[in-house]
């Protein structure tokens, strides 16, 4: 970041083909599940070894990247080249997600069974996951958006797995969204090359200051793109329903890597292309303008995702709309990072830090909510309750996991929230604009509401909110404590 | 070497004549013929590289008839890349309309037509002059009819009629062009930057040049043939019309704009802003009538007409970048559109279905056949790393180094627009919405071999071309752009 930039200059970068390893290994797994596709627990196998394989390189280039940055280019690419450079920021990206996404292929054992569809998920699931990590690994915006699609084309099939007519119509919307959101981050590059004649990811406000109207319809255009995958209101809407019918172990991938794809490549254009080289400049001036306009769509974002999650009945959509609400606030980060500019440390740590929280917890809760979904096979409010009893382990599970994300003291989230509490303030204190401080009030009431709605998912599924109103579930064991509940009329 | 464009012209006309008077009744050895005849006209196209890659030209002419009415025949550059696309496409074509016509009738006179076809086509790229064009083009005009209804039935002689009527039109127009042209010109071939001065008289010839190469090319508002003739056909007639011979509309274009007219004289009488407009109109029509048909062939068949639209719109735009473009997007449109027919055709010799809602699910009957038509699809909808990814990316700086920048907003709407009839067909054929589909397993294709493999490899080459460039055709293309600039 350019906040560490004397220190970046002093390192060296070295050569390493690692980068494109790390993409082509889930891909080549991809490729071996279809292979033994007629053994299922070897496939699963297979898909659990590709991603942990493409995680442990992830982890080899930590100290090459120490270093420096890590670079590789194919220049013969499609007359374009494909070249990566691994900095820290793609790094942290890369560990996390493919840690993550290597957790949920392990968790996915219900996925068997299935016939010819469960190779299917764990395909495609190996194929999103070489695309969302070649998003990380890029040096340049033509290499990230072939990375984008590859991955917005490849999670079609993972959300509609289930092939039900809503799962069906759900995935026609996120397909549709997704490639347009595609082609409008298309012609923002192909405006970016036609007037600076580079697309690397570099610092070009220079080139791009003496544009005029043309940089903001790149930066709104670049927004749309990487807006939509990051669910920014009111760019959004493909989400709710995505979410609800698309698999819970899809669900998971997607809140805790695949909007923090498009929240990289927020970061990446509004912290790193729009920002002057000169640390002095006076071109700061139009990263601050951009940045004040991110915060305020990241603040709105927060407080619809939080009031709507409070409103829903449906346990996966309120993880969607917190999922929405969560984005905000690394949107409101990726704003105040670029609005302060080089005094925008804190902002930058905070959003980081809470873009590894958010998918650790959120994850986590996804696959808790699969677990719950595989016993009850409904997750409407009305008609579970009373799960604690069925699902010990989840339920103290759940409450960690609630906790870090409503911002308890002593769990992850509250660091995080309250670094971008700081950041949050500091933009505030920078111009002292009065709009800002109603942003920070927002931001504090939808911390609250963030609680709100937590406590009310995990009330509803695992207490006994009324008496005889509970879902004693499939297990044998239940029949003692069952004795208090009655079934739904 | 110099009698190497004549011989890639003579030799298919010559293999029709040997299937037609020879060996009518035998069908087998007609089939030789055909295939042996294909393949050598693809080896004399692809044995021009090396002389004409480095641009100079092959020919020889002959003066039994007298000027103007002379034609010999010559390659350039331009010509190599056509008739090297044109004789490989026909080559898989012929090979396809082998499995093809098991069932089918009046085989030989099939074969011998549509490589007479193969000769008129490539009597049309490698001709030095417009005398020779026109008259190839009658001939393919004739021979493309006599395809169209090859079936016999009131569907095709209807579409058929339609097709030949205005082709004949469009080679009408091209014959008043001409005599304009030789009236202010004294001549007719083809000169590097063109011999022609501005005049109103060159205008009306420009225009009747630009209505006759539009029939043929699928130009709004004469493109309305296409939508009947194209699903009419057989199959691989399809392939052919589709992805080889609306090009040698796109060709005669850019022939009559850079070798006669010239570039400025076609910007100071502004039929470029017409042909911009138009090729704006055919590009969005076109994909707006493909997502209302549910009959496939149909909707490709309006894919076709806004794909030309790219074509003729990178024309228009007369930069050297945008001429890159265009002449990848004629390789890369005949193998994904010629991808897209056979596939088409597939379907229909193993299940008998022409329209898109009965084919839910049959990806689990014809694997094969399905994922070629998806990796053709997902090309032509321009996502990288594929082929027509690069010819939309050089057609969107081109027209942002023009400063129309209104024009990638046309493309990436396009493109959208694309998505939304491709992907679906997709979606339905691999994942069919119902629980029961979810069990089903794979089973192979029941197509004639001969079917499956041409189609399988053109598809293939359709991402095979796009992995590591520059390859040939990327080369050819710059170095034919840079000499026509």
């Amino acid at each position: 970041m350019y906040f560490t930039a004397p220190a970046a200059q002093a390192m060296e970068s070295s050569y390493s083909v690692l980068p494109l390893l790390i993409v082509l290994v889930p891909m080549a797994g991809a490729l071996a599940c279809g292979l033994v596709r007629h053994r299922e627990h070897l496939c699963h196998l297979v898909a659990s070894a590709a991603a942990f394989v493409a995680f442990i390189m992830s982890a080899i280039l930590f100290p090459l990247v120490k270093k420096g940055d890590v670079l590789f280019a194919f220049e013969k690419f499609i007359g374009l080249g494909l070249f990566f450079r691994v900095d820290f920021i793609g790094l942290v990206f890369a560990l996390f997600v493919s840690f993550i996404w290597f957790l949920v292929i392990l968790n996915s054992t219900s996925f068997k069974g299935q016939g010819h569809s469960s190779t299917r998920y764990f395909i495609f699931m190996l194929l999103t996951l070489g695309g969302c990590l070649g998003v990380f690994l890029t040096a340049d915006f033509f290499s990230l958006f072939l990375f984008f699609e590859a991955m917005t084309l490849f999670s079609y099939v993972l959300v509609v797995h289930e092939q039900s007519e809503e799962a069906l119509s759900a995935g026609r919307k996120y397909l549709f969204l997704g490639i347009f959101g595609g082609l409008c981050l298309l012609s923002a590059i192909l405006l970016l090359f036609s007037q600076t004649g580079t697309v690397k990811i570099v610092s070009s406000m220079e080139a791009l200051a003496g544009l005029g109207g043309v940089n903001y319809l790149i930066a709104i255009l670049f927004f749309i793109g990487f807006g939509i995958k990051a669910a920014a209101v009111p760019l959004h809407v493909w989400m709710p329903r995505a979410y609800e019918f698309a698999p819970s172990a899809v669900n998971a991938i997607s809140s805790a890597a695949m909007l923090k794809a498009g929240a990289y490549g927020l970061i990446r254009v509004y912290a790193v292309l729009f920002t002057p080289h000169d640390v002095h400049s006076g071109l700061w001036g139009i990263t601050e303008n951009l940045g004040y306009a991110v915060i305020w769509i990241g603040i709105v974002t927060m407080a619809t995702g939080a009031a709507l999650a409070l409103s829903q009945t449906h346990a996966k959509r309120v993880l969607a709309y917190s999922s929405i609400s969560q984005m905000g606030y690394i949107l409101m980060g990726i704003g105040a990072a670029a609005y302060l500019g080089h005094h925008g440390a804190v902002s930058f740590a905070g959003l980081t830090y809470h873009i590894i929280n958010h998918a650790f917890f959120k994850a986590a809760m996804f696959l808790m909510i699969g677990a719950i979904y595989l016993r009850t096979k409904d997750l409407n409010y009305d008609r579970l309750g009373g799960l604690w009893r069925s699902f010990p382990v989840t339920a103290v599970a759940f409450l960690i996991a609630g906790a870090a994300i409503s911002g308890f003291p002593a769990f992850n989230g509250y660091a995080s929230k309250t670094l971008l509490h700081h950041a949050i303030v500091e933009a505030l204190e920078h111009r002292h604009i009065t709009s800002l401080w109603f942003a920070e009030k927002i931001f504090v009431v939808t911390s609250g509401l963030t609680f709100c709605y937590i406590l009310r998912l995990f009330t509803t599924i695992y207490q006994q909110v009324e008496p005889g109103r509970c879902f004693t579930g499939n297990r044998p064991r239940a029949a003692g404590g069952g004795a208090h509940c009655q079934q739904p009329a | 070497m110099h009698f190497l464009p004549t011989l890639a012209v003579v030799i298919p006309l010559v293999s029709a004549f040997f299937i037609i008077v020879f060996s009518r009744s035998n069908v087998i050895v007609s089939k030789i013929i055909a295939v042996a005849g294909a393949i050598l006209t693809f080896l004399s196209a692809l044995a021009m590289y090396p002389v004409v890659g480095d641009g100079s030209r092959l020919g020889i002419g002959t003066t039994h008839l007298s000027p103007p009415l002379s034609f010999f025949f010559q390659a350039d550059a331009l010509s190599f890349f056509m008739g090297v696309v044109f004789s490989f496409c026909f080559m898989l074509i012929i090979i396809y309309s082998l499995g093809y016509l098991e069932h089918g009738h009046a085989k030989a006179r099939y074969l011998a037509l549509i490589i007479f076809t193969e000769g008129a086509m490539l009597g049309i790229v490698m001709s030095a002059s417009l005398i020779g064009f026109l008259i190839f083009f009658e001939l393919m005009t004739v021979g493309a009819y006599l395809l169209v209804i090859h079936e016999e039935d009131e569907v095709a002689m209807f579409a058929g009629a339609k097709f030949l009527y205005m082709s004949l039109a469009a080679g009408l127009c091209i014959f008043f062009g001409m005599v304009i042209t030789y009236f202010i010109g004294g001549r007719l071939d083809f000169v590097p930057g063109g011999y022609i001065m501005a005049s109103p008289l060159a205008r009306y010839a420009l225009l009747a040049f630009l209505l006759g190469f539009g029939v043929k090319a699928g130009m709004f508002p004469v493109h309305i043939w296409l939508p009947d003739a194209h699903p009419a056909a057989p199959a691989p007639v399809s392939a052919m019309l589709s992805g080889l011979s609306i090009k040698t509309g796109a060709y005669g274009l850019i022939r009559v704009i850079h070798d006669v007219y010239g570039v400025d004289v076609v910007r100071s009488l502004s039929l470029d802003r017409t042909l911009l407009v138009l090729a704006v109109i055919t590009i969005l029509l076109g994909s707006a009538m493909a997502l209302q048909e549910d009959h496939l062939k149909r909707r490709l068949a309006y894919s076709s007409v806004a794909q030309i639209g790219y074509i003729l719109l990178g024309i228009s735009l007369l930069t050297e970048r945008a001429m890159f473009g265009v002449l990848l997007h004629i390789f890369s449109h005949a193998l994904m559109k010629g991808t897209l027919f056979l596939c088409a055709g597939a379907i229909i010799t193993q299940t008998g279905k022409k329209y898109i809602s009965e084919m839910k699910g049959i990806g689990y009957e014809m694997p094969v056949v399905m994922m070629s038509f998806t990796l053709a699809a997902v090309t032509i909808v321009g996502i990288p790393p594929f082929n027509a990814f690069i010819s939309k990316w050089q057609l969107a700086l081109a027209s942002l180094e023009t400063g129309q920048a209104i024009l990638v907003a046309v493309l990436m709407a396009s493109s959208l627009l694309n998505a939304l009839y491709y992907f679906p067909i997709i979606s339905a054929v691999f994942m069919p919405s119902g629980a029961e589909y979810r069990k089903k397993s794979f089973i192979r294709d029941k197509v004639p071999v001969s079917m499956l493999w041409t189609t399988a490899l053109m598809a293939l080459l359709c991402i095979g071309f796009a992995f590591v460039q520059p390859h040939w055709p990327v080369l050819v293309a710059s170095r034919i752009a840079a000499s026509l600039f």
